[in-house]
């Protein structure tokens, strides 16, 4: 379901918690204070409760529990939705999601299915601090057995919840980013994203789009990342192209694990060089796993090594000036992407 | 053991209580203490790899409480899990088959001894997650109107763990019908429960407002009848409820070294509840069951150790 | 070209006075570089450069300027120098290109905005995009030849690690250009950015993706312009040329660089002088020194303690013994072998299949006859084979 109209994010995510509690008698939503009025920290489950008080569970302080409690509803046929409060709180969520959502279907010899979506916030950018800021989703890479949503504000936010809730075959971790919240949803019309033209690649709603201000007609370097990365991609895209003549493909998936290539090979055929950024910290992420798999896969399409992008090691610090130093910001971008190509030292993450 | 029964039961009238055979008691109680004691053996004779965890000398908790479930109510179990599997399936063969790794085992043999799934029995062997996975069950077969029992069994050792806590206080908030029981066999793997447990077991559920009944080491026909005020209880009450059962098991956590004072695990054998089951039945009997029972796992050995391992197909996710 | 101006902080003064230059005319200078010292009644401030260029002057120091009014210009190529001369001359100079821009409603890149400025591109012939780039704007240039776009730089990828990588010119197009930039594209500290050749029908075509640029001539030019940081001549067939080509270059103070296959084995104790091209499967024995501008072809083995000069050439598998001395400007043919402490002498040819048991004296041909005869097969031929 695409929005007509200029809505933020947030908005989009309640729309479709919206729907599917009107179309679907077995969703129900586990949260701390999600509660109408409050309706979430981030408001993004406003008025659920209001309107279906028996499917919307507040619940204690207890995200192991919560978590476990779900995973239990959902071996029983029902569709729960947990909504972790900050996803630096995934950690108290780990065993359940690991030893018991992710391997129920595996060890017990495929007889069941744990269709279970975790929501919750990450990222920084909010001065929130070292355990309100984090981007957690790359501990979970290694697991089997988990889909990984990570969608930005270009792509169909509230169908790709309704079709994890829905459809989804694996237990989900659904990650929203916190700055994205507050953004307008900006999905392609048309073929276009304000200045970019858009391609699509895999199938709706978790389709990945690639974005190009040259019309995909040639490009000097292909750009990977997910989530709340994506606008300052798009800005440090623009800013190349405008100020450097570099003209920089940007690449978005919606879905960060199970792993595609989709759009890549393509892209690296036009450019031959790949920059993956993250927000979260650079050793062990999402980028090495992707840079791993693509040196493996598309060899020979590169032109030179990959260049991975991340946070700086160490906390994520509370005050405003030193999360924009630690978290890669369009400047980082753009500083590593012309010495990539003009020569010069390497900004080191 | 003094009997700590915590709580008066307030109902309003007794359950018709089903009488079960006593035959049908000891059947069940020897068939699972006949299989462990063949477990242990065949893992001494090298004819099992990994891991296993014996219950004997707690049959008849097992045995007691499922007497009261049929086939579409839940039971969530631990690592100590044959005793309930089989109370509950009768499934000699397929657990026999899935310890032994085979693909004619319960779960293809990827789950093992500890890993069980068939019909709606589960366990997990990470202690503490299980029980608010069960208490999801349970608030799902509430949502869904179903009526199905659920029952999650933990140990004492298992109290260790704080989001068992974390469930207590979110079942009895929100009034899911399930039964908690604690086999409290005193041991937790190599600590006794005195190392390990502050304060009293059943303090802890009925610090969150859970009724709680501690029994002293019983036979298995009062395990049965603790059970059955419980689901009165839950059903008529719609609220959680824990039982806690003083038992112990005669054989070591699972198959290594067992520090436990010879006399001790003397003491609880001379009160074996299995011997004290074949005590209310004739003698013939209970030698045509046990005959029965010791032919039927014996022949389940020779299936299972012709049967064939999975190939790489199984683990083509 | 982007003018720079003088600002009217000052509504006391009408006009400023330049102080000092602090670039000369037709500098190369950087963005933000101070380039002009300028005097208000009030206040003595500095003028920087708005962008990389080359800095074309107007005022001279000690003269009054006006406000508002280009005192210089900063141009993207060398031709617009006169252009810029041009406008800052003319007391009624005006960017006509500049002002008319307001009118276009998309964006430019900054790239783009000075090719408009320069070659004054009218807005009615811009291409109807939102966002416009250099790329774009190149098929409405008259003479875009004469427009060398920093764009043809950006061909091969660049090292990631703090050493600094030379843009590196090929001299000669030919099949030993092919060779040379197949090897160079393993060294991380080479950039090929394109061939020199002074076959003019060569001009335009790519080799292996980078472009033959024009005549052996635009090196001089080009180096003088920054352009390019080092060379190697790739000429295999001619020493001659070889040699006349590094000598210029010499001259021209460019410096070469050694283009080794990853696959060629220099001991211990070897040294290299510049230019030179070892192709693959090389080997130089340990303490062997060779000097500039040689081509050693493929399975060439040097052995231990040689001594070799410059612009020599080897076909491929020449196999030196030890103590062998090579003076300059030999030339050797293919599957040669020489035997310990033997010297040849500058100038010298040996022939292909040659094997040297004696030293070579300068500008002697040497020849080993091998009588290689060819009889057609008989009908039995594999009954007894020849081979």
């Amino acid at each position: 379901m695409i929005s007509n109209r200029s809505e933020r994010c947030a908005h989009v995510l309640n729309h479709a918690l919206h729907h599917l509690f009107e179309n679907h008698p077995d969703v129900y939503l586990l949260g701390e204070d999600i509660l109408d009025p409050y309706g979430g920290a981030f408001k993004v489950s406003t008025g659920l409760s209001s309107r279906w008080p028996e499917r919307v569970l507040t619940t204690p302080i207890s995200e192991a529990a919560i978590t476990g409690i779900a995973i239990g509803m959902a071996l029983r046929g029902l569709r729960p939705i947990v909504e972790i409060m900050f996803g630096d709180f995934i950690t108290l969520c780990a065993d359940p999601i690991i030893n018991y959502a992710t391997k129920f279907r595996q060890m017990y010899d495929d007889q069941v299915r744990c269709p279970i979506v975790i929501r919750t916030p990450m990222g920084g950018r909010r001065g929130y601090g070292p355990t309100h800021s984090q981007s957690m989703e790359r501990l979970f890479l290694s697991v089997s057995g988990l889909t990984i949503l990570a969608p930005s504000r270009l792509h169909d936010l509230g169908g790709a919840l309704i079709h994890a809730t829905l459809h989804g075959e694996e237990p989900t971790l659904f990650v929203e980013n916190k700055v994205m919240y507050g953004e307008i949803h900006t999905p392609p019309q048309d073929g276009r994203i304000g200045l970019f033209a858009c391609r699509e690649f895999g199938a709706a709603p978790l389709q990945t789009i690639a974005l190009s201000l040259t019309e995909f007609e040639y490009s000097d370097v292909t750009l990977l990342c997910y989530g709340g990365m994506a606008p300052i991609a798009l800005q440090a895209a623009e800013e190349l192209l405008i100020e450097h003549e570099i003209s920089c493909e940007v690449i978005v998936p919606c879905r960060i694990k199970p792993f595609s290539l989709e759009g890549l090979g393509e892209a690296l055929e036009r450019s031959g060089r790949l920059v993956v950024v993250e927000e979260g910290p650079l050793t062990g992420g999402w980028a090495a796993e992707v840079a791993a798999r693509v040196q493996e896969q598309l060899w020979a399409r590169l032109r030179g090594p990959i260049r991975r992008i991340a946070a700086r090691d160490g906390i994520i610090p509370s005050t405003r000036v030193l999360e924009d130093l630690v978290l890669p910001g369009k400047q980082a971008l753009i500083t590593s992407i012309t010495s990539m190509l003009r020569g010069g030292s390497v900004l080191t993450a | 053991m003094e009997t700590t029964l915590q709580e008066t039961l307030l109902l309003n009238s007794l359950p018709e209580l089903e009488v079960v055979p006593a035959e049908q008691f000891y059947q069940r109680m020897f068939l699972i203490r006949s299989f462990e004691e063949r477990l242990l053996k065949l893992f001494s004779e090298g004819m099992i790899f990994g891991t296993t965890h014996t219950s004997m000398g707690q049959e008849a908790i097992a045995v007691g409480v499922i007497a009261h479930l049929g086939r579409n109510d839940i039971v969530f179990s631990n690592h100590r899990c044959h005793g309930h599997y089989l109370a509950y399936s009768d499934d000699v063969e397929g657990l026999l088959a899935e310890i032994m790794g085979r693909k004619t085992g319960v779960c293809g043999g990827k789950g093992g001894s500890q890993h069980i799934h068939a019909a709606n029995f589960y366990t997990n062997g990470v202690l503490g997650g299980i029980v608010p996975c069960a208490t999801g069950i349970a608030l799902a077969e509430k949502c869904k109107g179903s009526g199905a029992r659920v029952v999650v069994f933990i140990g004492d050792g298992a109290l260790g763990e704080g989001v068992i806590y974390e469930t207590f206080n979110i079942a009895a908030l929100w009034a899911i019908p399930i039964l908690f029981v604690v086999e409290n066999n005193f041991y937790a793997q190599s600590t006794p429960t005195r190392l390990e447990l502050a304060g009293q077991i059943a303090d802890r559920p009925m610090a969150f407002g859970i009724q709680t009944a501690h029994y002293p080491p019983t036979s298995v026909e009062e395990v049965y009848a603790a059970t059955a005020q419980a689901w009165s209880y839950i059903e008529q009450y719609h609220k959680p409820f824990c039982l806690v059962f003083d038992t112990y098991r005669f054989g070591p956590h699972s198959k290594g070294d067992d520090f436990r004072p010879a006399e001790e695990i003397a003491e609880w054998r001379a009160r074996d509840p299995l011997r004290a089951a074949a005590e209310q039945i004739a003698p013939s009997v209970r030698a045509a069951i046990e005959r029965t029972v010791l032919v039927r796992i014996d022949h389940a050995i020779v299936e299972s150790s012709r049967a064939e391992f999975p190939d790489i197909e199984a683990i083509s996710w | 070209m982007i003018p720079i101006v003088v600002p009217q902080e000052d509504v006391n003064s009408e006009t400023a006075l330049v102080v000092a230059w602090l670039a000369d005319d037709e500098a190369l200078v950087k963005k933000n570089q101070v380039v002009c010292e300028v005097e208000t009644s009030k206040v003595v401030f500095e003028v920087a450069a708005p962008a990389d260029g080359w800095l074309v002057r107007g005022g001279k120091a000690g003269e009054e300027v006006r406000f508002n009014v280009p005192i210089a210009f900063v141009v993207a190529s060398l031709e617009a120098i006169t252009a810029a001369r041009a406008i800052l001359h003319d007391p009624q100079h005006e960017l006509p290109a500049a002002r008319e821009l307001s009118s276009f409603s998309g964006k430019l890149t900054e790239r783009a905005r000075r090719l408009i400025e320069e070659y004054a591109i009218p807005v009615s012939a811009l291409p109807n995009k939102p966002l416009l780039t250099e790329r774009d704007l190149l098929p409405l240039i008259d003479n875009k030849d004469d427009y060398y776009s920093p764009l043809d730089q950006r061909v091969y990828p660049l090292n990631h690690t703090k050493v600094s990588v030379r843009r590196t010119l090929i001299l000669g197009a030919g099949l030993g250009a092919m060779q040379v930039v197949d090897i160079l594209s393993h060294d991380p500290r080479v950039q090929v950015i394109g061939y020199l050749d002074d076959n003019p029908e060569l001009h335009g075509n790519t080799i292996y993706g980078l472009p033959v640029v024009g005549p052996s001539s635009l090196a001089a030019e080009w180096f003088r312009a920054g352009r390019y940081d080092a060379a190697i001549i790739s000429v295999s067939t001619s020493n001659a040329v070889r040699r006349r080509w590094y000598e210029w270059l010499k001259d021209l103070s460019v410096p070469l660089v050694n283009a080794v296959d990853p696959s060629a084995k220099l001991n211990r104790g070897v040294m290299l002088g510049e230019g030179n091209i070892i192709c693959a499967f090389v080997h130089v024995g340990v303490e062997t020194r060779v000097g500039n501008n040689n081509f050693l072809s493929a399975y060439t083995s040097i052995d231990h303690h040689n001594l070799w000069g410059s612009h020599i050439t080897t076909g491929p598998a020449v196999a030196t013994s030890g103590c062998v001395e090579v003076e300059d400007d030999v030339k050797m043919g293919t599957g040669i072998f020489i035997q310990p402490h033997i010297t040849v002498g500058k100038g010298a040819q040996i022939a292909s299949g040659a094997v040297l048991t004696r030293s070579v004296p300068a500008m002697h041909a040497a020849k080993t006859r091998i009588n290689t005869e060819l009889t057609p097969l008989r009908g039995d031929s594999n009954a007894n084979p020849v081979c």
